[in-house]
């Protein structure tokens, strides 16, 4: 379970709340600049509220013990030093949270990055450095994973695979965070945020409500049909 | 992204190792075995040690030459310090280098006194032995510096900048002003041995404090 409970962040984020449920893939929506990723940050621990409190099974991020088995995340990024293999950088990560070294070979085998284990970071494609960095999220193999804009600059190839991969989590029945600027994946419920207000949250069907589409819904709440 | 195979997210349980009767102690120790990978599988790294012992080596064969009866590995570490200096600081700034690896590190050690605790530990432990065939503990101090600076600053570019200007720069010329200074100056003990233990423990010290304070206060 994730709790997001009156987040603010000045001229950012004003009292945002919302909760992913386990077992459930929630969408996270809302225009670029709107304050996802300043949520999803505050959430992992990267950054700090002003007020208010984001919990993960009721702690924050940075109280869990080993938080890559029980989180995993997907940020803007491979997350790798440019200048490292893949399989290093997995492995440092793996040796921090005492994931057992088998888990790194599983892991690019299940994200399809095997041939290029050895190859720098800096070396990888925009597609290659997203998978790189879904290997990292799934290295504890965490039942919760918080993915930021996961289809981001993919090509349709890219966005294909994407999607079969996160099917997979969510029939796997891990509880996912998956904040987006597109309605391209189908989610169990829905958050949108605009201008760091929450705007709407519940089904696709309540939040679509008497619109047309949820992508009609989702225009019209945050305003974004400005062409 | 063409080329991939059929997506699967799992591949089998991650299994824990049983846990240790103290949980800080373990989590510290696997920081610190993370910090120990980092610092082994970094080209830049490697080069900075491998292009300092050996232009420490080359100076002090010449130096050895040029005035037999002097130190002369002393003599070729008052400019080789630097790159130990340069090691310092890269292993704390690739942090924040393209790629964002600052990220993952916090993701995976969220706690980030203890985090900066591993990164120290693991710098010492490595530059102890880069430094053993020099024979002086002075070369750990000077690179501890130079990774507190790395660790306020950021950049590797302006932490180097500072890091030079210090040794090379403000401690000589403090020294020449006010000699009575020497004690509390960082590199006395490199100088003068058996003089500036204290100094040469406190500034890389002081400065990881800073380092330390700033990078729990701070967003990353």
């Amino acid at each position: 379970m994730i709790s997001i409970d009156r987040v603010s962040r000045p001229g950012i984020l004003h009292e945002v709340s919302f909760e992913a449920r386990p077992g459930r893939v929630t969408g996270f929506l809302g225009p670029n600049g709107a304050g996802k990723t300043s949520t999803v940050r505050i959430l992992l621990g990267l950054d700090r509220p002003a007020t208010g409190t984001a919990t993960i099974n009721s702690q924050p991020y940075a109280s869990l013990p080993r938080p890559l088995t029980v989180v995993g995340a997907l940020l803007d990024g491979s997350g790798a030093h440019r200048a490292r293999t893949a399989r290093a950088h997995l492995r440092w990560l793996a040796a921090s949270n005492a994931l057992p070294r088998a888990r790194v070979d599983e892991v690019l085998e299940a994200v399809g990055l095997t041939a290029s284990a050895g190859k720098r970071a800096g070396r990888f494609s925009l597609g290659m450095s997203r998978r790189l960095g879904l290997a990292a999220a799934l290295l504890g193999d965490p039942p919760v994973l918080v993915l930021d804009e996961p289809f981001n600059g993919l090509d349709p190839a890219g966005i294909q695979w994407m999607r079969a991969f996160l099917s997979r989590c969510a029939t796997e029945g891990r509880t996912v965070l998956l904040s987006s600027h597109l309605l391209d994946f189908p989610v169990d419920d829905v958050v949108v945020i605009d201008h760091g207000r929450v705007v709407a949250r519940g089904t696709p069907a309540e939040v679509q409500g008497d619109h047309d589409s949820l992508e009609d819904a989702f225009l019209s709440l945050t305003g974004a049909a400005t062409w | 992204m063409t080329s991939a195979p059929p997506p699967s997210s799992s591949a089998g349980p991650a299994r824990a190792r049983p846990p240790a009767r103290s949980a800080t102690l373990t989590e510290l120790g696997n920081a610190v075995h993370a910090e120990l990978r980092k610092l082994g599988t970094l080209p830049s790294l490697r080069w900075a040690a491998l292009l300092t012992l050996a232009a420490t080596a080359l100076l002090a064969l010449a130096a050895h030459r040029a005035a037999p009866g002097t130190d002369p590995i002393r003599t070729a570490l008052r400019w080789t310090q630097a790159g130990f200096l340069v090691f310092g600081v890269l292993a704390a700034t690739h942090e924040y280098e393209s790629g964002g690896q600052i990220r993952a590190t916090l993701l995976a050690v969220p706690r980030r006194l203890g985090l900066a605790a591993a990164k120290a530990i693991a710098l010492v432990a490595v530059v102890a032995v880069l430094a053993a065939p020099a024979g002086t503990p002075y070369l750990v101090s000077v690179a501890l510096a130079g990774a507190g600076l790395g660790g306020i600053l950021r950049n590797t570019v302006a932490a180097v900048a500072a890091g030079l200007t210090l040794y090379l720069v403000i401690c000589p010329v403090i020294l020449s002003r006010f000699p009575s200074s020497a004690a509390w100056l960082p590199d006395t003990a490199l100088l003068e041995p058996g003089r500036g233990a204290a100094a040469a423990v406190l500034w890389p010290v002081a400065l990881l404090v800073v380092a330390a304070v700033s990078l729990r206060r701070r967003n990353a």
